[in-house]
């Protein structure tokens, strides 16, 4: 039992000596809270990717005041209790400036601390409609659920039936109860499945069974999509006629490979893709020299970058307090690749980005509105 | 300071929780694996009393602790009625069966989307006055757990680990120290599962879950001796044992990896080692 | 029809799988009293071995092989790491090891391959008409040899001498060894069964969907839950309650009404209300014999 107390009392020590001074220290520091290990630890590692990529480029060009800024990274799980407690220890012993959370259950749990400390929090993934309100020092880079949810309720309205198949997640539920308040009695049948899923076969049969005329396929972009749209496309032959509507999982050209012929003519509601060679050249970067990024390309990519972009510039136009930075970002324009010139007024979501719907032609994701 | 009271609050919840754990688990030999149900329970009541039915914070608690005991009841009505092994198996099944509740019933619970924005009661609205609020439960327990180990319980307890027959025939009803226990356990987790809950404000279903279950069952296995101190040192261990390997600078990318990674591996180790060290030598006689 | 006899050839496969999770616990129950769930992380692992040879070969021969070696390495690694509780009647700290045991594996599948699910066949894999209903090559290959080499375990078990030593061990193992079996031996060569059973599971699964780190979790503990519910000493319960547990779930999800939303995400509240049922109507298992409490 000595063992114990000595271990116990050593590790109070550490801790101890791990503590650091909060307030201006002339260094930018900004903590990450992303899900690194469990079911969604692909998402963390891509951000990780991102965001040194991003960091590369703001350090190279003169950081925070002409020194680096740095990262710290933390393990949210996607829950809201280890987000918690890796946002008191990233503000606590870290000493961080900002904080970036990755996942909605991660942004809504911190909310009322962000407030309570006046910490700033800027997501770039977080899209969550509660978000909206939860605190005056949350904020996302990332589209609101509502608005995708509305375009895609316009386009699957068209048809007397849909079914729609959605991995329980913050985001995919989300749209699935915009879309599914919005049609009512349209949508006969609504499947949805766990994370961890393999195995959708059941699921997509009991689509095909339902008769519908339109097929909202709502898994989070990655992997799951793919395994769903190939196991949808072993037997296609149940689906004819029926129109495929979907979001971000299956934008990039990469996520359809190998599942052309479902594919072929689905219709993809997301926000616009930014057609700006500066833009791909970025993604291109982090790609190559940071590592695959895949779950997270295209907006994603551009959000994260625009969230640590704005924190330093916002730092830059006035100090490292997390208040200043906070009231800049409020009034002042914002910069990067998404929302430039724009800032978030009294909401919470960076504004003036609408949805887009695509249709895929020929393999490619044409913008029809 | 923030994050040392959260700390320390972890530390007094855990405690709370384990305690019914110890007593269940480790003393008595029965296999009761659904305290992360009870624990998620009574959040999910509180949080739902609150935000969907208007209660009052205080008021919600009570009737949340109060429908966790009538769990209890309902469980301890369980072990009387099935085999040992089918209990145990059934309580470890309703963790997922009742994660798998919370994410589809999305009605009534929230879904994945979970339950935010719950509300403190007016003593405890700051981080300080919750840890204030759990040690003081906390060393109630200890107290607590303390009188039971010198009670005529205690022993009951410790002698149904060691022969329910033989209790049986002293004439203590092993079923009456089940009931008691396992209530009690559920009780004590779902208190502890209701602080925690008021100090994050915020809950998804993945609140509890297998991960709680390592975490109590852990404290309490390692805690082999009925003595509170052991308990304590157990929980002091294997609650900071994780936070301790956040100040490590593993590569980001492997950081979430290597720390589970590295607390299973420890735990798989230390409970290797503790094996075979805890036969009690004297019989009850 | 078709979507009834369709339902019912997938849940087959996915039944099989947790049978053979549930024939595997089943037996290391029963030579050493411990619940191995750590068995879901080793399939998925030996299932990544496949993956890493299969890349590096393009052969299924030397991929299966590679796979088996590392099946019985973990065998062995089990029987070390488990043997202590058992000498020790140490039940539940033997679970607890084994759960550890699970999480560890896990994270090391995390670090090693990261997290994204991979795909042992790229593209989509072809299917085989049966008239009535489809299924993918690994999905006949696994309820093919699945319920194949359930019905030789069962019969080893049941019938045969080897059975009865094994079922011997879990009822005196003093009085077994005294009789000059090596029952260490038999318990070392037990677990390298079970996690040559799962591994196969594991690779099926790999092959007729993806990998992921996590993906044995869910079927081992359906499977745990199918070994109390079927009752621990009888292997023809465990095989009846690992399809019920299968069966009923997904055919309540998919012919309950649309307005009851029920769906796949619902599978495992199923799985646990219909364990609850039988258990409170068998309690001692599905053909267990009434017994008088003395």
């Amino acid at each position: 039992m000595r063992k114990y107390l000595v271990l116990a009392l050593s590790s109070l020590v550490v801790m101890g000596c791990g503590s650091s001074m909060v307030e201006g220290d002339g260094v930018l520091k900004v903590g990450v809270i992303a899900p690194l290990s469990g079911n969604a630890a692909q998402y963390g590692e891509e951000t990780q990717r991102i965001l040194a990529a991003t960091l590369a480029d703001i350090n190279a060009n003169g950081g925070y005041k002409g020194s680096d800024v740095e990262l710290i990274f933390e393990d949210g799980k996607c829950s809201g209790s280890d987000a918690v407690t890796a946002f008191q220890k990233l503000v606590d012993i870290d000493g961080v400036d900002a904080i970036i959370p990755f996942c909605s259950s991660e942004s809504l749990a911190i909310a009322p601390l962000t407030e309570s400390v006046q910490m700033l929090a800027v997501s770039a993934t977080s899209s969550n409609p509660e978000i909206e309100g939860a605190s005056p020092y949350l904020f996302s880079f990332s589209y609101s659920d509502a608005v995708i949810g509305e375009s895609m309720s316009k386009e699957l309205s068209k048809f007397d039936k849909v079914a729609i198949i959605s991995e329980q997640n913050d985001y995919s539920i989300g749209l699935k109860n915009t879309v599914e308040e919005t049609l009512g009695e349209k949508v006969v049948v609504s499947e949805t499945f766990e994370a961890t899923n393999t195995d959708f076969r059941n699921s997509i049969e009991k689509l095909a069974n339902s008769g519908a005329d339109a097929i909202f396929l709502n898994p989070f972009p990655g992997p799951n999509a793919t395994n769903l749209a190939k196991q949808m496309s072993e037997d296609l032959s149940k689906f004819e006629g029926v129109q495929f509507v979907s979001q971000i999982a299956y934008l990039p050209a990469d996520s359809r490979e190998g599942i052309s012929e479902l594919t072929e003519g689905m219709i993809i509601v997301d926000s616009p893709v930014l057609e700006s060679e500066e833009a791909t050249v970025f993604s291109n970067n982090v790609k190559t020299n940071f590592g695959e990024v895949s779950a997270l390309d295209g907006y994603y990519t551009l959000a994260l970058s625009d969230a640590l972009t704005n924190l330093v510039n916002a730092a830059n136009k006035t100090s490292d307090n997390s208040i200043a930075m906070q009231e800049y970002l409020v009034s002042s324009p914002l910069v990067g690749w998404l929302a430039e010139g724009s800032s978030f007024g009294d909401k919470n979501f960076v504004p003036g980005i609408e949805a887009a719907v695509f249709k895929i032609t020929d393999g490619e994701a044409i913008i029809q509105k | 300071m923030g994050y040392y009271f959260s700390v320390l609050i972890k530390i007094f919840i855990s405690f709370i929780q384990s305690v019914g754990a110890h007593l269940s688990l480790s003393q008595a030999g029965i296999f009761f694996l659904a305290i992360p149900v009870s624990y998620s329970f009574m959040a999910y009541s509180l949080a739902i009393l609150q935000k969907k039915f208007g209660f009052g914070v205080v008021l919600a608690f009570g009737t949340g602790l109060f429908l966790t005991f009538l769990l209890g009841l309902v469980l301890s009505y369980l072990y009387i009625r099935v085999s040992r092994e089918s209990f145990t198996v059934l309580t470890a099944a309703s963790i997922v069966g009742f994660e798998a509740f919370l994410k589809s019933f999305s009605d009534l619970t929230g879904g994945v989307l979970g339950i935010s924005g719950i509300m403190r009661p007016g003593f405890m609205k700051s981080l300080f006055a919750i840890m204030v609020v759990s040690g003081v439960v906390m060393l109630s327990m200890m107290l607590f757990e303390y009188l039971i180990f010198k009670a005529p319980l205690g022993r009951q307890i410790r002698g149904m680990k060691e022969s329910e027959t033989l209790l049986e025939s002293l004439s203590v009803s092993s079923s009456k120290v089940a009931v008691i226990l396992i209530s009690l356990a559920t009780v004590l987790s779902g208190f502890a599962g209701g602080l925690e809950i008021l100090r994050i404000q915020f809950l998804d279903p993945t609140f509890g879950g297998f991960p709680n279950l390592i975490l109590v069952a852990s404290i309490a296995i390692l805690a082999q001796k009925p003595r509170v101190r052991t308990l304590f040192l157990s929980t002091l261990f294997v609650v900071l044992l994780p936070e301790i390997l956040r100040f490590f600078n593993f590569h980001p990318s492997q950081m979430g990896h290597m720390r589970m990674l590295v607390y299973s591996g420890m735990l798989v180790v230390l409970i290797r080692n503790l094996s075979g060290k805890f036969k009690t030598n004297s019989r009850i006689v | 029809m078709s979507f009834f006899i369709q339902i019912l050839a997938n849940s087959l496969v996915t039944g099989t799988q947790v049978l053979l999770f549930a024939v595997s616990l089943y037996l290391i129950r029963a030579v050493s009293k411990t619940e191995h769930v750590a068995l879901g992380a080793i399939a998925t692992f030996i299932a990544y071995m496949f993956y890493v040879m299969f890349l590096s070969t393009g052969s299924f021969i030397v991929s299966s092989l590679f796979a088996l070696f590392w099946a019985i390495v973990f065998g062995y690694t089990s029987f070390a790491l488990l043997e202590k509780f058992y000498k020790n009647n140490d039940v539940l700290l033997g679970l607890l090891a084994s759960l550890s045991f699970g999480i560890f594996l896990e994270s090391l599948i995390g670090i090693i391959f990261e997290t994204d699910a991979k795909s042992i066949i790229d593209g989509v894999l072809p299917v085989i008409d049966f008239g009535l209903f489809k299924l993918t090559t690994p999905g006949v290959i696994t309820i093919g040899f699945g319920i194949l080499l359930t019905l030789i375990v069962s019969f080893v078990v049941l019938k045969t001498p080897y059975g009865r030593v094994l079922r011997s061990i879990n009822e005196n193992n003093a009085l077994v060894s005294s009789l000059g079996v090596n029952s260490a031996f038999v318990r070392s060569f037990v677990y390298c069964l079970g996690c040559i059973l799962t591994g196969f599971v594991g690779v099926m699964i790999g092959l007729n969907s993806a990998l992921t780190p996590y993906m044995g979790f869910q079927l081992v503990i359906t499977g745990f839950i199918a070994l109390f519910v079927g009752g621990v000493n009888d292997i023809r319960g465990v095989v009846v309650a690992t399809f019920l547990l299968s069966l009923i779930p997904e055919f309540l999800i998919n012919y309950s009404p649309s307005s009851l939303e029920f769906s796949a995400s619902h599978k495992m509240f199923f799985v646990f209300i219909i364990a609850f049922i039988l258990v409170m109507y068998r309690p001692n298992g599905l053909f267990s014999k009434s017994i008088r409490k003395s």
